[in-house]
């Protein structure tokens, strides 16, 4: 009967359209991409950043990489992009958009996210596993994730250290925006989990209305068994499960 | 329409970590050759720009750092404009 039950759920299940943004420098577009067409079986394209508009899209990623050089600011410059007018539009809409890494940083340059990414505290370029907390499941990104559950998720960055005004700080408590901190693999957020500095240990975290997510992690680095780890998978289905 | 050639001074705020300006201060701590201290790091920027005159000119460069070249959360800018020799 439950087999049954999930056979019919799946029948019920639409394919979501995904949309990933490419500009000069992405380099982890093709991960997000074999993750969502390969692994999870859902629509996906690529959308060039020169492009004035984009039609039928659930779900706007914008993937990790080195946009522009990383000229002026990490993410400046991407922010500028026509494509990236639209991704505002799309967003302030209620649209959902996922920045990881280089995205995060685009997605705090455009502010549709609050704060700003510096330069890791230990100015060292870090690629490592790192485990992080779910601190709020109750979200778009991690509704099939347990609340506090620690998962394992690789980081890969020079420019990680989030950084807020003391007076945003509380605002960003209050409205559960915090979305994921760095933590050890018991779930405790420590001083020594931190691997950049990140204020509050944040890994991650989510505009006011929840419908824009930013995080450093590489979820699509950590989403098939032949990589060895599948903890970032959840945050792909999640948005699935959400958006059906 | 005048010609203004524009210089923009950014540095980071003191409140923020400036991984620059404490590697080199770290450097010259460890090499002992100089007294110097307090150093931060930032970038200048120089461009030219036409505008009606100085004052309409200072209104766009301003929006132009707020809306891209700056980011107020941990840069300060400053401006400084010259008439343009044709």
């Amino acid at each position: 009967m439950k087999l049954l039950n999930n056979i019919k759920l799946k029948l019920k299940m639409r394919k979501i359209n995904f949309g990933i943004i490419q500009f000069p420098g992405s380099n982890c577009e093709q991960d997000c991409f074999n993750v969502i067409k390969n692994i999870l079986k859902q629509n996906c394209k690529y959308i060039w950043h020169d492009l004035n508009s984009f039609r039928n899209i659930d779900c706007i990623i914008i993937p990790g990489g080195f946009s522009y050089g990383d000229y002026l600011r990490t993410g400046a410059i991407a922010a500028q992009s026509k494509i990236s007018s639209k991704i505002k539009n799309f967003a302030n809409q209620g649209g959902t958009v996922v920045g990881i890494c280089n995205g995060f940083q685009i997605l705090t340059e455009l502010k549709l996210l609050p704060g700003i990414l510096l330069r890791n505290k230990s100015l060292n370029f870090i690629c490592k596993n790192t485990f992080i907390k779910v601190e709020n499941n109750e979200t778009r990104f991690t509704n099939l994730y347990e609340h506090n559950q620690a998962i394992r998720i690789p980081i890969a960055h020079a420019e990680g250290n989030f950084y807020l005004n003391k007076n945003e700080i509380d605002s960003i408590k209050k409205n559960s925006q915090i979305i994921f901190t760095y933590c050890d693999s018991e779930g405790n957020s420590t001083f020594e989990s931190n691997p950049n500095g990140s204020i509050l240990n944040i890994a991650g975290l989510s505009n006011k209305n929840g419908n824009v997510l930013g995080l450093m992690p590489h979820p699509e680095r950590a989403s098939e068994k032949i990589l060895g780890n599948v903890d970032g998978k959840k945050l792909f289905e999640s948005i699935i499960n959400y958006i059906n | 329409m005048k010609s203004f050639n524009v210089t923009i001074e950014i540095m980071p705020l003191k409140s923020v970590l400036d991984p620059q300006g404490e590697a080199i201060e770290l450097s010259i701590k460890n090499n002992k050759k100089y007294k110097a201290k307090n150093f931060r790091v930032g970038k200048k920027i120089e461009f030219s720009i036409q505008s009606k005159n100085k004052s309409e000119c200072k209104t766009t460069i301003k929006k132009l750092c707020k809306d891209f070249l700056v980011n107020e959360i941990i840069e300060q800018y400053q401006i400084k404009i010259e008439d343009a020799k044709n």
